[in-house]
């Protein structure tokens, strides 16, 4: 069944005693109750199905997770209160019972790179960075850290360099260590599982929930990783609330339309700008002449090359400012996946904590705004970003 | 701007006193308002000074609502309310405004809209029934007796007629009549009715616009100059949708193009491969060539982003020579499309017309209008449409 067919229906559709309600139910109950004492103790003993108390599961989560791991062809899946409580989540769980080493993009989300410094770190994990795309370096800082785990993001940002997934994986098993795939750029269009992953995390705030109007995360794994994930979530306590869970299923369900116009309205904005006298160079997976070109022909085939994309506007950080201070349409704003196109600076924004050298060497530069495309008919789009180019 | 932009930022919070405003309409679920000084609540409630006093009045979340159905109708004033009835209902009173107490309905109408036009004889609402489809006939009527208002659905259900509103709309024009249109089946993607003329819309929101079986609701929209009037029954009758529906149904609306563009698409597939199986019988889809309406709906209907007509995600079918036990282990045989009422959710569903929406209106009534036992009225889904074909053709061919 197309995944388009699957994502309307995964989840949905428990019966709910003589009948079925056609969406998943708000359980808003914190616990659950039953009519006798050995029926409570069979479910907490796993002789039998059921729910006890909201931590340890809530049936509104349970279906987004089944979701979820419709999307993504994992075994289990946990949804979480946020995209870190995701990594956290994941990072904790992959950690049990291993060497407690990671080797870790030096260009996850700032978030990310915060919990692995000023958390993890502190708290006598060794944390190595590296750049993913380089696989020798990647190999070098295995060898030398023996890690647990190691740790990526699909799309990185707000560079957009795209993981070569194979070839982590490759140095991932020969080393005992597990894969770590932060998927949140592009649901749908990557399956980290189907190259070997063992947890994909997600900040479904982003592309899942798809509508700005819900924080929430999701960690999907294989089979093996499932009590380690379980213990790791009831300890943690990171639980979605079923509200959450309910906007972020609802979101899914539009998720193969939605990609589809992100990734179609994301390439005529590139096709449009890219010759642009103000534009001095557009930073987009789509791009031929993209570095990581070789790895996005099997990973993002068939022209799908995610909703984000960065324009290098011409006279740095002035222009770029007078840029965003110009669109009307498009809305400044940190987040991304949403169905209102967002615009960001990353060099005074998510990486403003990086001197300006850090920040060129990564390719961050002071005229970079990075998009992140919404749903919007693209010719209002492009309007909107062509009079905005007229003031930088 | 285009629809599908209007749709997704018609809702958003704009504040020029703010230096920041959300990224989603607030959810406001206050029941009233506090004020320091009582002068200041007379004056909101006066209207002599913005604001919300008692969320009957009104609430910032059903406001975002009603400004984006303003924006994708193309104007007028909008009212959304606790369900499509009674929508119907706040719209067939502001239809009757200074109007003759006479409501020319068509033929086939939703069986609950029947009822509600029966409750409402009793309060000296005189109603008659004509087929919209056939203008003669409705130039007749309201020749013969005064009439207040016309009284018509985009696509007619079950049986998806496209009345000409055009033409409709010249008539009760000349005779001082209001044309209102439940356009639930269209939406404001397929075909704007105030762009045709007509004076009053009526949508269920439970259907496409909110688009995921979790609301229930509807929208009343009507003309700048009854605006006034709207808000009073709003505020008399109650029948006001909670903040959280109307949140909902903003957020659907946001993917509403996405949606009917796929609706449609998907049920054009269907229908044609339904019209050339041997087991099925008539098969009613605006946007077959056998369709006694498809050159009214070329006329009115609008062209997705592909530039392809839109005929709506509905399809009625009957199957060949057989009764209602037969029809119902075709629908028992389903593995993917839902049994259940309602229609335009994202997942594809199915109904008994007969013996569910329309069972009211008596076996006799229902052979007359064509609603036959083994009708069955198709809403589908924005899956893959060969997932979808695939479990129609299997479940019919499971008979045998």
């Amino acid at each position: 069944m197309n995944p388009q067919t699957t994502l309307v229906h995964a989840g949905d559709r428990q019966k709910l005693g003589e009948y079925t309600p056609v969406s998943t139910p708000v359980y808003a109950s914190s616990s659950f109750f039953y009519d006798t004492m050995e029926e409570l103790a069979d479910v907490f003993a796993d002789r039998r199905p059921g729910e006890t108390y909201a931590r340890m599961g809530n049936p509104s989560a349970t279906a987004l997770e089944e979701q979820i791991m419709a999307l993504e062809g994992a075994d289990v899946a946990h949804a979480t209160a946020s995209g870190m409580a995701a990594v956290h989540l994941a990072i904790t769980a992959g950690l049990l019972d291993r060497r407690q080493s990671i080797v870790a993009a030096n260009v996850l989300y700032g978030g990310s790179l915060e919990l692995l410094r000023s958390v993890l770190r502190p708290s006598g994990i060794t944390v190595r960075f590296c750049d993913m795309c380089d696989i020798e370096a990647v190999q070098r800082a295995v060898d030398e850290v023996r890690p647990a785990l190691l740790l990526t993001e699909t799309v990185s940002n707000p560079c957009l360099r795209v993981a070569d997934l194979r070839r982590l994986r490759e140095i991932a098993t020969a080393s005992g260590a597990l894969l770590l795939v932060d998927n949140t750029f592009t649901p749908l269009l990557i399956r980290p599982h189907d190259y070997g992953a063992d947890m994909v995390i997600h900040s479904a705030t982003k592309y899942l929930g798809g509508h700005g109007d819900v924080l929430a995360g999701v960690v999907a794994a294989r089979e093996e990783h499932g009590e380690a994930l379980r213990q790791a979530h009831r300890c943690l306590g990171g639980n979605l609330g079923p509200f959450e869970a309910f906007l972020v299923m609802r979101g899914v369900k539009t998720l193969a339309l939605r990609m589809r116009r992100h990734c179609s309205n994301a390439r005529k904005v590139y096709d449009r700008l890219q010759d642009h006298p103000s534009v001095k160079r557009i930073v987009y997976p789509g791009d031929p002449g993209h570095p990581d070109a070789e790895t996005i022909a099997y990973i993002l085939p068939g022209g799908q090359s995610g909703g984000a994309l960065g324009i290098d506007v011409r006279g740095g950080e002035d222009a770029a400012y007078r840029f965003m201070d110009r669109l009307k349409l498009v809305k400044n704003s940190a987040s991304i996946g949403d169905l209102t196109t967002l615009a960001l600076h990353p060099a005074s924004a998510t990486h403003r904590m990086l001197s300006k050298e850090e920040r060129e060497e990564l390719g961050i530069t002071d005229g970079l705004v990075r998009l992140s495309v919404g749903g919007e008919h693209v010719d209002d789009l492009i309007a909107d970003l062509e009079q905005a180019l007229e003031a930088a | 701007m285009k629809f599908d932009t209007t749709a997704i930022h018609a809702c958003l919070p704009e504040s020029e006193d703010s230096p920041f405003t959300g990224s989603a309409p607030t959810l406001e679920l206050s029941a009233s308002y506090h004020f320091r000084d009582a002068r200041d609540m007379t004056a909101v409630a006066n209207a002599e000074l913005a604001g919300f006093v008692y969320q009957r009045y009104g609430n910032p979340t059903a406001a975002a609502l009603h400004h984006q159905m303003e924006a994708i109708e193309g104007g007028g004033v909008a009212l959304a309310c606790s369900s499509g009835m009674a929508a119907m209902h706040a719209g067939l009173l502001t239809a009757l405004q200074d109007r003759p107490k006479s409501i020319l309905g068509a033929n086939v109408l939703f069986g609950q809209t029947f009822q509600l036009l029966q409750l409402m004889e009793q309060q000296q609402v005189e109603a008659r029934f004509i087929d919209p489809c056939d203008l003669r006939a409705v130039e007749q009527a309201a020749t013969k007796n005064p009439v207040g208002c016309i009284l018509i659905e985009t696509v007619s259900n079950p049986l998806l007629r496209v009345p000409p509103l055009d033409a409709i709309c010249d008539i009760a024009k000349r005779h001082g009549a209001r044309v209102l249109v439940d356009a639930t089946f269209t939406t404001p993607v397929i075909n704007r009715p105030f762009e045709f003329g007509a004076d009053v819309v009526v949508h269920s929101a439970t259907k496409y616009l909110s688009g995921h079986a979790d609301v229930l609701g509807g929208i009343t929209l009507c003309s700048d100059e009854q605006g006034e009037f709207l808000g009073e029954l709003g505020r008399h009758l109650g029948p006001n949708l909670g903040p959280f529906h109307c949140f909902l149904t903003s957020r659907g609306i946001k993917t509403l193009a996405l949606r009917m563009e796929e609706h449609c698409r998907n049920a054009l597939h269907l229908a044609r491969i339904l019209e050339d199986h041997p087991r099925v019988g008539c098969v009613h889809y605006p946007g077959l060539e056998s369709h006694p309406d498809k050159a009214v709906a070329d006329r009115l209907f609008d062209c997705d982003s592909r530039g392809e007509r839109m005929y709506g995600g509905m399809v009625s079918f009957e199957l060949r020579d057989a009764g209602q036990d037969e029809t119902f282990r075709f629908m028992n045989a389903l593995k993917l499309v839902v049994r259940t009422l309602s229609l335009g959710d994202v997942h594809s569903l199915i109904t008994h017309p007969a013996t569910t929406t329309h069972r009211n209106l008596g076996e006799h009534r229902r052979r007359q209008l064509g609603i036959n036992d083994n009708l069955v009225r198709f809403s589908v889904g924005i899956e893959d449409p060969d997932d979808i074909a695939a479990d129609v053709v299997q479940a019919i061919e499971s008979l045998g």
